[in-house]
């Protein structure tokens, strides 16, 4: 089973989509963090991960994450979990291939079953 | 020589050159001083004459020429007054004739004692309208007679109408000064007009980039402020709908905590964009809120 990474600066984010993952079924490997940079170099080092990306977030925003990993070559799946509705950043989530999903907070139980398949896979 | 006087044809030749020559050099004058030299050198030969005075009505105007001697005056400048005489001659039409001479008619003109038997002769003349008092003063030595009438007429016709021409061309030499005035006037009142509309205009361009500028600011600062608003909010909504899915006992450990902390955060924000708001409402000088 492969790893997911949460990346979201407010730690109750982290846990609340901790907590559906656990009431999914998930028991793989989950890690959380709430520093985008220390996020990067962890996934750097790992391959083919399923990784929840906020996008407001201090000193390295999600597109700058999004940005780094292109300039490194990394191809782990994107789930983009923001609380922004904004069309802008749904458009330009389409121009980063790894981006497999574009979701919009709050997190429940009915949107995460639209991830089963995503999670079974990793 | 002697016979010349019967001659009645040969008079009346002489007699009309002598018109036709002073109506000519009239008819060429351009302004009343010249009028005046032609009445000096011609006249004496229509007319025998101390004093022609003419009154012309013009409009509801009064002009005064006259002719005396070698001497000619005019007034188109209305400062004299029409002689009582000439005012009942207004008034009546009646030709007069009398041998009392006003005063006021010779003074400085003629000396009185000089004529023998003087005689006063006045016309008022009609003509389309026009009047104009025609007085003529005479005596034995210079002799005027009722046969004399119609050649007074023909001359004083003829003065009447270059006089008309003369006030006409006048009138509408001020006319045409008073219209270039205005044109003048009006050219530089649209040249004003022009450069206030053409500041009228850049006015409202850099009103209408200022308020694009600050509608901008305004959505910029709405779209931030939406979003940051509803960060907090849907973690609450996701913590909400967490406590349908655990046990009551995790619930009050775990969810009403971070509910409380996320709730503050969201009062915080609020204040902020309250107070943000405020300070930009200030910033435009909005007294309310």
């Amino acid at each position: 089973m492969k790893k997911i990474y949460l990346v979201d600066d407010q730690p109750i984010s982290n846990f609340i989509t901790k907590k559906l993952l656990e009431l999914e079924g998930f028991q793989g490997f989950v890690k959380d963090f709430t520093d985008p940079t220390e996020a990067f170099h962890s996934v750097a080092e790992d391959e083919d991960a399923l990784i929840f990306l906020d996008l407001n977030m201090p000193v390295m925003n999600g597109w700058d994450f999004l940005d780094a990993m292109k300039n490194k070559n990394l191809v782990h799946r994107i789930i983009i979990l923001t609380s922004s509705t904004s069309k802008i950043d749904q458009e330009k989530a389409r121009e980063y291939p790894n981006v497999i999903k574009y979701m919009v907070k709050p997190m429940n139980k009915k949107k995460f079953s639209e991830l089963s398949d995503y999670l079974k896979a990793s | 020589m002697s016979g010349i006087t019967q001659n009645t044809s040969q008079l009346y030749r002489i007699t009309y050159e002598a018109y036709s020559k002073f109506a000519n050099d009239v008819n060429r004058c351009a302004d009343l001083e010249e009028v005046a030299d032609v009445c000096k050198t011609h006249l004496k030969y229509l007319l025998n004459f101390r004093i022609i005075r003419m009154t012309i009505h013009q409009g509801d105007k009064l002009f005064f020429f006259e002719l005396f001697g070698n001497n000619v005056w005019f007034d188109l400048r209305e400062e004299s007054q029409i002689l009582p005489y000439e005012a009942e001659l207004l008034k009546k039409g009646i030709p007069i004739i009398t041998h009392e001479i006003p005063d006021k008619l010779i003074r400085d003109k003629v000396d009185i004692n000089t004529l023998y038997d003087p005689a006063l002769w006045g016309w008022c003349f009609d003509k389309y309208e026009r009047k104009v008092l025609v007085s003529l003063l005479a005596d034995q030595e210079k002799v005027f007679s009722v046969g004399d009438v119609e050649i007074l007429k023909l001359v004083v016709d003829c003065i009447q109408s270059k006089f008309s021409e003369i006030y006409l061309k006048r009138q509408l030499a001020i006319q045409n000064r008073n219209l270039s005035e205005a044109y003048d006037t009006i050219k530089s009142k649209n040249k004003e007009i022009e450069s206030i509309v053409e500041n009228q205009k850049q006015t409202i361009k850099e009103r209408t980039s200022e308020i694009v500028q600050k509608n901008e600011k305004l959505l910029h600062v709405l779209a931030l402020n939406s979003h940051n608003i509803r960060e907090p909010l849907s973690r609450i909504q996701g913590i909400v709908q967490l406590f349908g899915l655990m046990e009551d006992k995790d619930c009050r450990e775990e969810l009403l905590p971070k509910l409380e902390t996320t709730v503050e955060e969201m009062d915080d924000i609020l204040k902020e964009v309250v107070d943000m708001a405020s300070n930009e409402l200030l910033e435009l000088k909005a007294t309310e809120i």
